[in-house]
């Protein structure tokens, strides 16, 4: 009856003791941040290969089950599969001639470079969510974002605002299945025409929307009870080796995907 | 007859984060039974509550009513939430009562009279405008009103302040005769007004069934 089989676990802890769980949530942030914007910036083969590999060595050194792996609805891969059908219609060079008609495949090979480049990217971000507590990347994010108040960015709002955000996140995710339940239970003829599908996400998303909106009411009268948002605490940080070996590995990669 | 054959059920199985909510719950309600079901936080009450209004399918056993499967499209079940402003879909209070129902005025009119709203007053309000009692009675007339065989209620007297709250229990003395009704709730007061069985839960498990005030008594003592 529910859609069970597919989990999302979007950016939740694996409890664990690895190098990876022990580094600090700045260096990995780094990390994510580095490798991902040198990859879509130079989104080559080679370049992927190298992204591909700090994330098989991340994936191998957490020692976090396969398990724990998102795991998509169906419909997310034949949605992808039609993708890569209308990447073919495309066309385009290399071209494969026949008898009968001409195959450009040049459309379906950029339609996989983009999708392996996607995997990466959220490969990196899985990592991170299983071995980074969300309590420790606002701390975290204080202290890459301090150079910013030398142009007089607004630091402590900003990770003030990314930590409420996440710490949100579960309650929002628990909010939306409540709303999903009572679309069931309220209205359970599965709408058979288009007008039907669209005013049915048009009930869940203003659901969905007035409930964050108050949420997002609610914490806003709950910060300013208690004055203001006030600097995020400045933990103090210890670099470790696994910290090291991460960043030196990082910076090595990402020359490698430049200069390559 | 509502009967649950052995249900158990473990949350995200096979993943880092398998956890077991419920645990060999093996029960009969019969038809028009009112019963509470009570325990402390995380003992499973609202994944059992899930599970008897056929929004999730339990991991383990299966739940039948009168020997068939439990039907959602059918509306056999009904549920009302903790967080009754999520259950209120529509602007005003009789347009919500009528959401995804084909019904007129006069079953709108008396949906609201059953849960103690003056229709006349209620009908043209604004959902955003009533109090929190008055948004949980509204949320329940509009599952009433798809005559369920069988009702849920998760937490329906949390958060009340004391008059709302006596208010609630008085409609829930007074629901249709042959509705099975489930009451989950983590405080035990005033359960023996809405139910006449209690089942009490204790880490995911049924560790009593009988009598609602005998079995309180044992669950207040332990
Ligand atoms: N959607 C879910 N995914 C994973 N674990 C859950 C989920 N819902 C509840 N749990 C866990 O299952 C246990 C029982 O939860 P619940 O049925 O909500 O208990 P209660 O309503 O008695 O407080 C708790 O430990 C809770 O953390
Ligand atoms: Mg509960």
């Amino acid at each position: 009856m529910t859609a069970a089989a597919s989990e999302l676990h979007f950016l939740r802890y694996v409890p664990g003791t690895s190098p990876v769980h022990k580094m600090w949530a700045g260096t990995k942030l780094l990390v994510v941040a580095g490798i991902g914007i040198a990859v879509v910036a130079v989104p080559t083969w080679p370049a992927q290969a190298i992204a591909f590999a700090v994330l098989a060595a991340a994936l191998i050194t957490c020692r976090v089950s396969l398990t724990a792996a998102p795991r998509p609805p169906l419909w997310f891969f034949y949605l992808l599969l039609f993708a890569g059908f209308l990447a073919l219609t495309a066309g385009g060079k290399p071209e494969v001639h026949t008898p009968a008609l001409t195959l450009g495949f040049g459309g379906l090979i950029d339609w996989i470079r983009f999708t392996t480049l996607t995997v990466i990217v959220l490969g990196f971000a899985v990592v991170l969510g299983w071995t980074t507590h969300l309590a420790d990347l606002g701390p975290a994010l204080t202290r890459l974002f301090a150079p910013l108040r030398l142009v007089r960015a607004p630091v402590d709002e900003i990770v003030a605002a990314v930590t409420l955000c996440v710490r949100c996140l579960p309650l929002l995710v628990d909010e939306l299945r409540t709303l999903y339940a009572v679309r069931r239970l309220r209205h359970p003829e599965v709408p058979t025409t288009v007008k039907g599908e669209i005013l049915n996400l048009h009930d869940l998303l203003v659901g969905a929307l007035v409930s964050a909106l108050r949420r997002a009411r609610e914490m806003a009268d709950a910060i300013d009870g208690r004055g203001g948002v006030g600097p995020a605490p400045r933990l103090p940080v210890r670099l470790r080796v696994p910290d090291y070996v991460a960043l030196a590995t990082t910076t090595a990669a990402i020359v490698a995907i430049v200069v390559i | 007859m509502l009967v649950l054959d052995h249900v158990g059920h473990v949350y995200s199985a096979g993943t880092p984060w398998a956890h077991r909510a419920l645990q060999d719950v093996d029960v009969r309600f019969d038809d028009g039974s009112r019963i509470v079901v009570v325990g402390p936080n995380g003992s499973g009450k609202s994944t059992l509550a899930w599970i008897l209004a056929g929004l999730l399918v339990p991991s383990e056993g299966k739940v039948t009513l009168d020997d068939g499967p439990l039907s959602i499209e059918e509306s056999h079940t009904a549920m009302a939430f903790q967080h009754a402003r999520l259950q209120l879909l529509r602007p005003t209070v009789g347009e919500d009562v009528r959401f995804g129902l084909d019904i007129d005025d006069t079953a709108v009119d008396t949906a609201l009279a059953d849960v103690g709203l003056d229709p006349a007053r209620f009908r043209t309000r604004r959902i955003d405008e009533l109090s929190g009692g008055e948004q949980r009675r509204v949320a329940l007339a509009g599952v009433l009103a798809r005559r369920p065989r069988v009702l849920v209620l998760d937490e329906p007297l949390a958060g009340l302040d004391a008059p709302s709250r006596e208010s609630l229990v008085q409609v829930l003395g007074r629901l249709p005769a042959g509705l099975t009704t489930v009451v989950v709730t983590h405080d035990t007061e005033d359960a023996d007004r809405i139910a006449d069985r209690g089942l009490v839960l204790g880490d995911s498990r049924i560790v009593a069934d009988g009598p609602v005030a005998e079995v309180l008594r044992t669950a207040v003592t332990p």
